[in-house]
């Protein structure tokens, strides 16, 4: 597989909407540029979000956990909707990337913070805090939705449905050390991970500071996600199904998993922009492709190693 | 002898609700013990307590004479681990990766297994006869294949005590036993404490050299199993009758819970004496009792079976010394208890000469006026040489005995309250 | 493999390397510079100028006039466009009036593209933009008679308004599910004004907004103008039959039109009287 991974992406660089090929490095150097910037992003937003994923379904240990269960879609919506709504955004390449972040992270606080019940932060308050939470942000985007003009209407729909064109490329270097940082500090934490998929009293057993394991993995993993989605939207499907695919390729354990995750992930969505932005005449949002592909890719894994997967 | 576990005056608190009650505990190493007591004793609030999971509400925990509270998690982990009931592992870990989860805190950070880590694993991997399913998965094994592999993974975490939290309840007979045979050679070769959680009685007699016994957040014994184990004690505990006797096969302890006898039945006030010996008679005796007669058995030498069965009954008894024929003293006893009675009944016993007398009693009563009732089929149990109870049991029966055929008929029979 | 791995990565890591800054294109040309329109109405703008062999791309939604915007490759949808598509065809312009992402400016300018956003969203700013564009393109002559004939035009039609008697109050609507009005900040509602109507979505600040049929009953306008299509049945039918409104006195004298062509009326560009005629026919047709 690792061997696959460059020519996949020399593939990515080499289709787009103005024709298939490799573009020449003398005439056409914008729009490798474009290509190029376009694969980077998606490799750095994939990882990012398979790398939550694949976190979010440990700590939570339930198999349909993604990385905008707790509520940080609701909250970076919301906040790329009032940056968008309030005219800011369009004051400099870092304002709505760093409100839909910031939103994000509010929302998450506000989330382990309705769910505290004593010491640990239970499973299922932090899923019931984070549908509560989630339900009220994605109600205050739709009002402000509903009290914009067409164009802001426009602008946030647009800007919903993820795209993984930058504004700035020192936007996409920050998010990128963001997330290479994030990505290896939850890589670290491998074999607190793996003890906490067998519960919080056996992870305790085994020697693991859970509480403090789960609140940095969630903080990380939610920093991780936040970026991405700051940057890139909201893209579904890659945090949920990528991890589930890698884990039936490589198995569960998390030294293996993350990094597995993390390129495997890049690479899917890299691969899904390159289609997206190739196979019609207008460009269709990533996500559309990403559900569409990862589908189906995993229910063919599921059929071929029934044991080795989660849904059993 | 270094001590493993010491509890001082250790109070726990679910959410200000009072579970465990001023406990003091030493526990040194080596110990193979068992905790028992009722649901809601605070068995497993114990084990939180010892393992780090609850802190005490006043009270110090010490393993090996370092205190609990101030022990970093590494530390404690190589301290103490502990085999749950069971695991609910969602995901698909094979048998060895979850074997290796054991060396969690042995383990680097960023540095990959290291020998010593594989070798620990290998040895926990042999010792639980897992080695040949390693590569297998959990959810695909038997549930003592699993509960192995679980006990390997503690194993591979090396600790100077393991806490088994009824670590063995949903497992078959013949997997209970696997796992605490294991546990015990393994106490017995490595040193290593064993606590242990369990509702089979039996089994934590069989295995524990030492019981502690919870009640109501109380250590209400504490000690090896032949004194813990008393009929006064478990009776108080559990609060229901039991019987305890030892296993004549096998020398363990067999402990049986009686049945408590429902209170208002047809029976209630009268009094039956019933002539039984041999086992013959349980059912009968069972019965009347379940109805809620009186009884009295007699006589019946000391030992028979259903002599012991009419003492845990409350029957009154006549007895007579093992292997004797009926004595005039003891027969002298059972007239008395015949007299009390308010009918007889002859339980369809085998007879021979030594309880042959057993007949006068009958013959009294029906002299008495009082009814008496006679299994039938008397034929076919006369061991005498010369059909003697035969004969009898016929001029009784010509004298107003009434026969029955079971134990259905002869309650339709036998006098009952009225109203 | 290993090596193949590393090699790849080097490959793919100097290509990045090497392209971090992209060199600029070359800058407008003199006399006849290439542009791109990513609005109809611009479009429409370089046509009515004369500037037809200067287009050298377009959004899909430039539709005017048919038969010369098809040869005109397309570059996306409006609001939408490629930046690939844009950067493969070498424009020395980039016009535009909307697009959805707030940061497209930016993200054009980036790749060595010249983007000039064109204000044309109301009636008083369709002459300034013809000037633009015209200065853009180099046809500024064409472009300030063109102004100047409909600023003419535009002043004609505001005297004629302050004739009319009556100044009918008129809904008008863009969408039916749900009710979309026109409010004060809408192209049409300039075009209302200008004919003498009087917009009852105009106490509202907003382009769009959302109208339920308690408000439009409240109101009781004397026309509704319906602006979008419906599947089979004519929208003016739909419409007088939803509950409630056949108390309208729109409805009740039977003014509620439709059949409107949109890319005329709605548009914001040189066939802009063309739509106010209609409107305003439409307006005092019964008067």
């Amino acid at each position: 597989m690792m061997a696959l991974t460059p020519f996949i992406l020399t593939l990515c660089v080499m289709m787009g909407p103005s024709g298939i090929g490799m573009p020449d490095l003398n005439t056409d150097r914008e729009i490798l540029m474009l290509r190029l910037t376009r694969v980077l992003c998606g490799l750095i937003i994939g990882a990012a979000l398979s790398c939550a994923g694949v976190v979010f379904q440990a700590i939570l240990r339930n198999p349909l956990a993604e990385p905008y269960i707790l509520g940080v879609s609701s909250g970076a919506g919301l906040g790329a909707a009032i940056a968008i709504v309030t005219g800011i955004a369009a004051a400099g390449a870092y304002v709505l990337p760093l409100c839909a972040f910031v939103m994000a992270v509010i929302t998450l606080a506000l989330v382990y913070a309705l769910s505290r019940n004593g010491d640990s932060p239970s499973i299922y308050g932090l899923i019931l805090s984070g549908v509560i939470v989630s339900a009220v942000c994605s109600s205050l985007l739709m009002f402000m939705v509903s009290v914009s003009s067409i164009e802001g209407m426009h602008s946030i729909l647009w800007w919903m449905l993820g795209n993984l064109e930058v504004s700035s490329n020192n936007v996409l270097m920050l998010i990128g050390v963001v997330v290479v940082t994030g990505c290896f500090g939850l890589w670290a934490m491998s074999r607190e991970l793996n003890a906490l998929t067998l519960g919080h009293h056996m992870a305790h057993h085994l020697g693991i500071q859970v509480k403090v394991t789960i609140i940095t993995a969630l903080l990380l993993a939610t920093l991780v996600a936040s970026a991405a989605v700051g940057v890139a939207g909201l893209i579904g499907f890659v945090g949920l199904i990528v991890p589930h695919i890698m884990r039936n390729l490589v198995g569960a354990d998390h030294r293996r998993l993350i990094p597995a995750a993390a390129i495997g992930g890049g690479v899917f969505l890299a691969a899904c922009d390159a289609l997206a932005r190739t196979i019609l005449a207008v460009e269709i949002p990533v996500g559309v492709i990403t559900a569409l592909l990862g589908g189906p890719f995993f229910l063919f894994l599921l059929k071929r190693r029934r044991t080795q997967s989660w849904l059993d | 002898m270094t001590t493993a576990i010491q509890l001082d005056h250790v109070t726990a608190k679910y959410r200000e609700h009072p579970v465990l009650q001023d406990i003091s505990l030493t526990i040194n190493s080596g110990e193979m013990v068992g905790i028992l007591g009722p649901n809601g004793a605070g068995k497993s609030t114990l084990f939180n307590i010892v393992s780090g999971l609850l802190t005490p509400a006043t009270g110090t925990v010490k393993l090996f004479n370092a205190d609990l509270r101030q022990m970093p998690p590494r530390e404690r982990a190589k301290a103490i681990a502990v085999v749950p009931q069971e695991l609910d592992i969602p995901v698909p870990y094979t048998v060895e990766e979850i074997v290796m989860m054991g060396r969690t805190v042995s383990m680097g950070r960023f540095a990959k297994p290291t020998s010593q880590d594989r070798q620990a694993v290998e040895r926990a991997m042999v010792y639980t006869d897992v080695a040949d399913i390693r590569h297998r998965h959990l959810n695909e094994l038997s549930g003592g294949e699993r509960q192995r592999a679980i006990v390997a993974m503690v194993l591979a975490q090396e600790p100077r005590i393991i806490l088994m939290d009824e670590a063995t309840s949903h497992l078959d007979i013949n997997h209970r036993l696997e796992i605490m045979q294991l546990v015990e050679r393994l106490n017995r070769e490595s040193g290593v404490t064993v606590l242990m959680i369990s509702h089979d009685l039996q089994m934590a007699a069989e295995f524990s050299r030492r019981l502690i016994v919870l009640q109501h957040g109380n250590i209400v014994a504490d000690g090896i199993p032949s004194m813990v184990l008393t009929e006064e004690t478990l009776r108080r505990v559990y609060n229901c009758d039991v019987r305890v006797s030892q296993d004549p096969q096998t020398g363990g302890l067999s402990i049986l819970a009686a049945p408590r006898l429902p209170a208002a039945a047809a029976g209630k006030g009268i009094q039956i004496h019933a002539v039984a010996g041999g086992g013959c008679g349980e059912a009968t005796l069972r019965r009347l009792a379940l109805c809620g007669y009186t009884l009295s058995c007699g006589v019946v030498s000391q030992g028979d079976m259903d002599a012991e069965i009419g003492a845990v009954l409350g029957a009154k008894l006549a007895l007579e010394k093992p292997f004797s024929p009926i004595s005039r003293e003891a027969l002298q006893v059972a007239q008395d208890l015949a007299f009390k009675a308010d009918a007889l009944v002859l339980t369809p016993i085998p007879f021979g000469t030594g309880n042959l007398p057993n007949l006068e009693l009958l013959e009294s009563a029906l002299t008495a006026g009082k009814p008496v009732f006679i299994a039938s089929g008397i034929g076919n149990r006369d061991y005498t040489p010369t059909r003697q109870a035969e004969k009898w049991v016929q001029t009784l029966i010509d004298r107003g005995a009434k026969p029955y055929q079971d134990v259905a008929e002869l309650l339709t029979l036998l006098p009952a309250k009225s109203g | 493999m290993k090596s193949d791995c590393s090699f790849a990565y080097f490959t793919c890591f100097a290509l990045l390397l090497s392209g971090c800054r992209p060199a600029p294109l070359p800058p407008p040309s003199a006399s006849t510079p290439r542009i791109i329109s990513l609005a109809p109405s611009i479009t429409e703008i370089v046509y009515a100028l004369g500037g037809t062999n200067q287009l050298i791309g377009r959004s899909s939604a430039c539709d005017y006039p048919p038969a010369a915007v098809s040869n005109v490759p397309v570059i996306g949808d409006f609001g939408v466009p490629s930046l690939e598509r844009i950067v493969s065809l070498r424009p020395d312009q980039v016009l535009y009036t909307d697009v959805a992402d707030p940061m497209m400016d930016s993200k054009m300018t980036r790749v060595g593209l010249h983007p000039v956003h064109i204000a044309c969203e109301r009636l008083t700013d369709i002459p300034p933009a013809i000037i633009h564009v015209g200065q853009l393109i180099h046809r500024e002559p064409q472009a300030k008679a063109l102004a100047a004939s409909l600023i003419s035009q535009i002043q004609t039609a505001r005297e004629q308004a302050t004739t009319f008697i009556n100044r009918p109050r008129i809904l008008v609507l863009i969408w039916h599910d749900p009710f979309y009005a026109a409010g004060s900040k809408s192209f049409v509602s300039d075009l209302i004004a200008l004919a003498g109507g009087q917009n009852i979505g105009d106490e509202i600040n907003r382009d769009y907004f959302q109208a339920s049929s308690e408000w439009v009953l409240a109101h009781d306008p004397d026309i509704i103008f319906c602006f979008f299509m419906a599947s089979s049945t004519p929208v003016s039918q739909t419409i007088i039959r939803q509950p409630g409104w056949s108390h309208i006195k729109a409805v009740r004298d039977g003014r509620v039109y439709d059949g409107f062509d949109n890319n005329v009326a709605l548009r914001p560009g040189p066939r802009v009287m063309q739509g106010f005629e209609v409107i305003k026919n439409q307006i005092h047709a019964k008067q």
